[in-house]
């Protein structure tokens, strides 16, 4: 481009005005459109009256879990909720190459925050709060059923609590020198992505064992684990929800390892052509 | 309708701040203010006036009118689970953008490919 600065960045600016004055009309079409609505919290809405009374009134028999939302996520929609599973999963193998494979780490080193805010306040505080947190996580993915909660709630719960004690620990030291592949506490990026591998093949593992014993892939009626056909569902239920919440957890500690390596412990970020390469 | 009014002036500022805004963090913030708008938007239409949470308490078979439909909350919760994974994508990208050209300013990074 030989052309002259300024007018280009004039040009931006009355597009910049011309794209602002969209917003206000997109608004103002949105809320006219909300007019052919139904009134919000109509029992006789269209989204009320079809297909969601048949999950109301059955889900808790057909599948024993008393939480709707459970019912629906891990049985009837099974499938789909695999298919998200791989989603996270994807999200997690992509940060990893983007960011540590593309740095050109082998070994992947990572085990926190480089400069964690250690101090003793916090030290103290993550020493209460963080197995509080761990596990309440256990509860709310054990508690899925039957109260608000499940795998991707509390699979995020604990990834949060590990997060916690990666942002204030930092790596772990041995003999003064800091093992920059070991974290303070909980699973490195490796063992992280190893729980996540494990929670969706698990998750598959049911679905193909349902398959095995003469259902469908994620008909989990079939399996042998009781007479009582909404009991099995209840139990298998439970398997996808905790493989669903090793893979959310594992997955929530690669991409917080991963973003985080992103910068070199002397705060020049890799790949940069700052300072010293290792 | 005053939710669903809410959910549109979210979702717009959210839009707008993706097309405006200089800065692709800012943007990314702004994406996820959009997502938010659309889960408003989608639990808000699964609210029934005299309906409780979709959770069987005690008692005998389920009314359908006693309970809010569960099948928005379930598709939002996909949405929330979709909105996670697009955003640590969508870091780890800023950081390699970050780190290759040092700058995450939309316009400074046009000039930078130019």
């Amino acid at each position: 481009m030989g052309a002259s600065p300024p007018p280009r960045h004039e040009a931006t600016r009355v597009r910049r005005l011309l794209g602002a004055a969209a917003f206000p009309a997109l608004f103002t079409g949105l809320v006219l459109g909300m007019a052919e609505l139904p009134e919000f919290g109509d029992p006789a809405s269209p989204a009320s009256t079809h297909v969601s009374p048949r999950f109301i009134e059955d889900a808790a028999a057909e599948t024993g879990a008393a939480n709707m939302v459970t019912a629906v996520l891990a049985d009837y929609r099974g499938y789909d909720t695999l298919g998200e599973t791989a989603v996270i999963f994807a999200a997690g193998l992509g940060c990893l190459v983007i960011l540590a494979a593309a740095g050109g780490r082998p070994n992947l080193p990572a085990a926190g925050m480089s400069h964690p805010f250690g101090s003793v306040i916090l030290d103290t505080a993550t020493r209460i709060l963080v197995p509080v947190v761990l596990l309440f996580a256990v509860y709310v993915l054990i508690h899925g059923h039957i109260s608000p909660g499940g795998g991707f709630q509390g699979g995020v719960l604990f990834g949060s609590g590990l997060i916690m004690m990666r942002l204030v620990w930092g790596p772990a030291h041995e003999g003064g020198a800091r093992q920059s592949d070991v974290p303070a506490f909980g699973p490195s990026l490796r063992s992280s992505l190893i729980l996540a591998c494990a929670g969706i093949l698990g998750y598959a593992g049911i679905g193909l064992a349902a398959m095995a014993f003469g259902g469908e892939f994620l008909n989990y009626g079939t399996l042998p684990l009781g007479s009582d056909p909404a009991h099995v569902r209840e139990l298998a239920t439970l398997g996808i929800e905790a493989a669903v919440f090793l893979t959310v957890a594992g997955t929530v500690g690669v991409l917080f390892d991963t973003i985080s390596i992103g910068m070199r412990e002397d705060g020049v970020p890799i790949g940069s052509g700052r300072g010293p390469r290792e | 309708m005053t939710t669903y009014a809410f959910a549109a002036a979210l979702f717009t500022i959210g839009l707008a701040g993706m097309a405006l805004l200089p800065n692709l963090l800012r943007k990314l913030l702004a994406m996820n203010v959009m997502q938010v708008a659309v889960i408003v938007f989608f639990v808000s239409l699964a609210f029934k006036d005299g309906a409780t949470v979709p959770i069987l308490g005690q008692g005998g078979a389920p009314v359908a009118a006693e309970f809010m439909n569960p099948l928005p909350h379930t598709l939002m919760l996909t949405a929330i689970v979709v909105s996670v994974s697009t955003t640590g994508l969508a870091l780890g990208l800023l950081v390699r953008i970050r780190s290759r050209f040092e700058t995450l300013n939309e316009r400074r990074l046009l000039d930078k490919l130019r």
